[in-house]
């Protein structure tokens, strides 16, 4: 399977509320990030969380945020500060309001 | 983005208040080495009786104050007692009745010196198992 995104596409974060274990925090759900690099198709960790094989896979990607998106202007981080987490491919969605910041 | 509530599970609690974070290291307690040793054989290939992710679906499960007042390790033990009762390795009434059978052995050994039995590996790691919820701080 191919990858959907490439470094430096602009994502959304899905913002499903499913049941179950699911490995995309809640605080990052509708935020807009970046694909900062893409680690290629795993094992889907919602399946193995019940004993299934996991398939299909699931590409992995690290998706940066900008701090300010994530938590609106409020809290103890400076300016410019970023947090990045795995995000599979599934929890996301293509931002088409911006352009790739490859 | 309110529909995310009623779902969210005790460990999705970023952005949640929490204070400062103790990011102090410690060395592993004796009771703690335990649990890892006997995650990792319970975990080992090709016995492996589940996988990490199971591990982590089963800590979340816990009640919003068992995850909250339990230590790590606690939630491993509490993780993997549930595992092997879903597994189907051991019983509920099994593990009860080896706690029973660990707490009268404790008492026991309040009155003399300690009898160090050498016993099959299954089972002391059973014996171990209670350590955490019983007898807790008794490590160096």
């Amino acid at each position: 399977m191919s990858a959907r995104f490439k470094t430096g596409d602009c994502v959304i974060v899905r913002t499903d509320n499913p049941a179950g274990h699911v490995r995309t925090p809640t605080y990052l759900r509708g935020k807009r990030g970046v694909i900062l690099r893409e680690f290629g198709p795993w094992p889907n960790p919602e399946q193995l969380a019940y004993g299934k094989p996991g398939w299909p896979r699931k590409t992995n990607y690290w998706v940066q945020f900008a701090m300010d998106e994530v938590w609106g202007g409020s809290g103890a981080y400076a300016k410019g500060d970023t947090v990045v987490a795995e995000i599979y491919e599934h929890w996301l969605e293509p931002d088409t309001a911006r352009r790739s910041e490859s | 983005m309110a529909t995310t509530e009623p779902t969210r599970k005790p460990h999705d609690m970023g952005g949640d208040p929490a204070g400062p974070v103790d990011t102090h290291e410690h060395t592993p307690t004796l009771v703690e080495r335990r649990i890892d040793a006997m995650m990792q054989l319970l975990r080992q290939k090709p016995r492996a009786f589940w996988v990490t992710d199971e591990n982590r679906r089963t800590i979340e499960s816990l009640t919003p104050e068992t995850y909250r007042d339990s230590s790590y390790y606690q939630k491993w033990c509490l993780a993997m007692r549930s595992l092997l009762v879903e597994k189907g390795v051991l019983t509920d009434a099994e593990i009860q009745t080896k706690f029973e059978e660990v707490k009268a052995r404790h008492s026991v050994q309040v009155e003399g010196p300690s009898k160090r039995q050498s016993k099959p590996k299954a089972k002391s790691s059973m014996k171990s198992k209670s350590a955490p919820r019983k007898k807790k701080g008794t490590s160096p």
